[in-house]
């Protein structure tokens, strides 16, 4: 990735806290420096440059030992767009846990897993192809007791702590019992038995078993979003989160905005009784179709609540061109719409002293296309429908 | 061996005279018997009916029709007899010569050819994600109209349906056609054999795996 920051390459010292959050590289990917040179790793896209995972690209370049440092590799959901090159990132960390959500853990998915994967053949991989390829893993390592070992994430689940100064605490708040359930009925419905022709695994929706993680890092809390929506039923989503959560805990000081910014993942409650006022927030675009989120209007609806909100890149795609002119032409012809995905890609980096008060401000880096929402609203160059 | 003095040049190569090599055949339908030899490219060969020059008897030893010590005319196979038969009714033919086109009339210059999967329906149009290779990154994500596609086609476009879109030159003759051709790719149903294995297989995988 391109970086305009001056102190890109610059690790950050074993006191401080940072998270940085990348993409669009078909999704997102979150690393998480604990503080004491420990690092997490949630969620996966490729960097499209390199074309490897932006967490190894970014941790590699600041000299970071990914084998012993990261303590936690965790793929909030089996969507494409959030776990493309995710077991290259696991079977790089070698000290690290796995952690996904409750609901892949069932005979279905299993089964799932296995016959879908052998549907590679197709053109380009797939969600499965990284969770089937992690499982390979897990069972190599399963026979070793110096790895630890994987973690089903559910609500109100612990899935990693450290209790050495400064103190690290990482809780799961999702997905809700309801939603595993509900998860699981879906998957039997993709089961191959159910499917007269063979294709590409498709996705399942809405994303209410995606893992929403809290992070506490001495005093300062965040909360990481994942892809949770909000669904009508109270057992599920954002307002199951909101009905679980602690009101008398303190509140997160940043947010990874779930979903692209999407109206579907917008609660109220959520900024309203988990967040600060005026909370740094990141969100990753999202360009699909004719769907560019987040939207002027989401951003709008988002800067409302904090001025202090990011994105790691406009939601644009990159116009499609071929070297051969005849190829182009007849592209341009034949599609109603023709682009390169994704689009263009960047990284929102923040950092804070562990030290810090909680109310002391976070320094706030942009690098690649990244940007304000502030200014992505303001550019009538970015303007969508 | 008989004389390949008289050779002509076909340009019509049926596989049981490509089968010739240097020697005989016979042609399956008339039973008329060839002889000459083929190099790969030309067919050097004389067909012989009832040609003056023609020596019956080192045709027919060398057809494998009678060997040397069968040959006394009196002693002659019905085979060999019905083979005389055959060609002595045939009319002299005289060798025709042509040219042999080696330049085909049709021909398909491809420039692009897509391989992907559908990403998703709407009434009256799809998008489809479409990879020149495996390891394309980024990619080409592009809208269709339905269209575009066959009507037997339609019917498969549904989420993760594998595609295949080529565009290329078609010449007919003189003429040169700008092409694109979209289709969706067959692929065979889900057998019982296989999702048993894939039960097995993922048994086997998660047995070992102990979760928290």
């Amino acid at each position: 990735m391109t970086s305009v920051g001056n102190n890109y390459r610059t690790a950050p010292n074993p006191q401080e806290l940072e998270i940085s959050v990348f993409g669009p590289g078909f999704g997102e990917c979150v690393v998480v420096h604990f503080g004491n040179g420990e690092w997490g790793i949630v969620d996966s896209c490729l960097d499209p440059d390199s074309k490897r995972p932006a967490a190894l690209d970014y941790l590699e370049s600041l000299g970071v030992d990914v084998e012993k440092s990261v303590r936690i590799v965790v793929a909030s959901h089996w969507h494409d767009d959030h776990v493309d090159g995710i077991s290259l990132v696991f079977k790089a960390a070698k000290s690290a846990i796995f952690v996904c959500t409750e609901a892949v853990q069932t005979a279905d998915f299993n089964e799932i897993l296995s016959a879908w994967t052998g549907t590679r053949f197709l053109s380009g991989g797939s969600g499965v192809d990284e969770l089937h390829s992690i499982m390979v893993e897990l069972k190599k390592r399963s026979s070793n007791t110096d790895f630890p070992p994987p973690v089903r994430a559910s609500v109100n689940k612990l899935v990693w702590e450290r209790k050495t100064p400064p103190n690290v605490i990482v809780k799961a708040l999702s997905p809700s019992d309801a939603a595993v359930l509900a998860a699981t009925a879906r998957l039997k419905y993709l089961s191959p038995k159910n499917s007269k022709l063979r294709r590409r695994v498709p996705s399942v929706s809405p994303n209410d078993a995606s893992v929403v993680l809290a992070l506490q890092v001495g005093e300062h809390r965040v909360l990481l979003g994942a892809d949770l929506e909000v669904t009508k039923d109270a057992g599920f989503g954002w307002i199951a989160v909101v009905n679980g959560f602690d009101k008398q805990q303190p509140k997160h000081q940043g947010f990874k905005i779930p979903h692209h910014g999407s109206p579907t993942a917008y609660h109220e409650e959520v900024w309203n009784q988990m967040l600060v006022v005026e909370p740094w927030a990141v969100t990753t675009p999202f360009v699909f179709g004719g769907t560019r989120l987040p939207s002027q209007a989401d951003s709008h609806r988002i800067l409302r609540h904090t001025s202090k909100a990011y994105l790691t890149a406009p939601p644009q795609p990159v116009k499609f061109r071929d070297p051969n002119r005849t190829v182009e032409k007849t592209v341009n012809e034949a599609t109603l719409a023709a682009h390169f995905v994704p689009g263009r890609y960047g990284q929102v980096r923040i950092r804070k002293s562990v030290d810090a008060p909680v109310n002391a401000l976070w320094g706030v880096e942009l690098f690649g296309n990244a940007l304000t929402m502030s200014d992505y609203v303001r550019d009538a160059h970015y303007s969508t429908k | 061996m008989t004389d390949l003095s008289q050779i002509s040049t076909f340009d019509i190569r049926p596989r049981w005279l490509q089968e010739l090599g240097d020697g005989f055949k016979r042609r399956p339908d008339t039973k008329q018997l060839f002889a000459g030899s083929y190099d790969g490219g030309n067919l050097l060969t004389r067909e012989f009916a009832d040609d003056e020059d023609f020596d019956l008897e080192a045709t027919l030893k060398a057809a494998n029709i009678v060997t040397a010590a069968e040959w006394v005319p009196q002693n002659i196979t019905a085979a060999a007899e019905n083979f005389i038969t055959q060609f002595q009714r045939k009319p002299t033919r005289v060798p025709r010569v042509r040219r042999v086109n080696t330049l085909p009339q049709a021909r398909y210059i491809l420039l692009k050819k897509y391989e992907g999967f559908v990403t998703s329906r709407k009434q009256e149009s799809f998008t489809a994600r479409l990879y020149e290779n495996t390891d394309s990154y980024p990619v080409l994500e592009a809208e269709f109209d339905l269209e575009e596609l066959s009507e037997t086609d339609r019917a498969l476009v549904v989420e993760g349906a594998p595609l295949v879109w080529t565009i290329g030159y078609r010449y007919e003759g003189d003429t040169r056609k700008r092409e694109s051709v979209i289709y969706l790719r067959r692929l065979p149903p889900w057998k019982d054999k296989e999702i048993e294995h894939a039960k097995q297989e993922a048994d086997e995988l998660v047995r070992d795996i102990r979760w928290k």
